[in-house]
């Protein structure tokens, strides 16, 4: 299995889940870089108090199962880690009978069924 | 910050290493749900105060480690050395200048004798290096 880019994986996940005729997006949660930032040298934009940490990124609503709220969150195969607010958003989401899950490629949205 | 999530902070801080099932057992046993503890939580990944860190799958809350000082590379003299005053003049910071006016040979002899070793020794280093 090769070790691709996270973004790689993302796209290739979003294509997939496209074509099945899913609503799914990727859910952007990093901050936007602007080199217009500290007087030309550039910086990250704050990101707003309201968006919390921990966000996964590719949002989904399930056509088959009564538009369930399904969040992924991707990872490379090899080295890739959840962090501690990943995983606390990952209990919130269940506690609201939202699903949460942690994948490392196309196979592994496969086997969730979607 | 809800009182919840200060009562949360002064946990760990006092408890440091308590993990997140540890807190839900904790919070649910004094009465709260876990809807209004993770929405605490929330505040207290705030907090510089504490770090969370992820061990076996489970979120560990510690206590921030004290920020570090600006490294000057000046720290050993600082702490070996008293300041100067009326008493200290400073007196033994002095720059070795030796290089400036000993002949080759001399400067050989000389930093061998520093380093109380024989000469040979320190020109074979100098001999790999030219």
């Amino acid at each position: 299995m090769t070790n691709e880019a996270e973004s790689q994986i993302q796209t290739a996940i979003l294509e997939y889940l496209t074509k099945r005729g899913h609503l799914a997006w990727r859910n952007n949660n990093q901050p936007t870089y602007d080199q217009r930032m500290n007087g030309g040298h550039g910086g990250y934009r704050a990101q707003s108090k309201w968006t919390p940490k921990g966000l996964p990124d590719i949002l989904l609503i399930d056509k088959e199962n009564y538009g369930q709220l399904v969040g992924l969150e991707v990872k490379r195969p090899k080295g890739g880690k959840v962090s501690a607010d990943q995983l606390l958003m990952q209990k919130r989401f269940r506690l609201y009978n939202a699903e949460y899950h942690v994948v490392h490629g196309v196979e592994g949205v496969k086997q969730l069924g979607l | 910050m809800t009182a919840l999530s200060s009562r949360i902070t002064d946990y760990i801080l006092k408890r440091t290493g308590t993990t997140l099932t540890q807190l839900e057992g904790v919070v649910v046993s004094a009465g709260f749900t876990l809807d209004e503890l993770y929405a605490a939580l929330n505040q207290v990944h705030r907090n510089k105060a504490i770090r969370r860190t992820v061990s076996h799958g489970e979120v560990v809350y510690l206590k921030a480690l004290p920020p570090r000082e600006p490294g000057s590379h000046l720290s050993w003299t600082r702490h070996n050395y008293p300041l100067m005053d009326d008493t200290n003049d400073g007196s033994g910071f002095d720059i070795d200048f030796s290089y400036l006016f000993l002949t080759p040979d001399a400067l050989l002899e000389y930093k061998a004798a520093a380093k109380n070793m024989p000469t040979h020794m320190l020109q074979s280093r100098y001999d790999k290096r030219s």
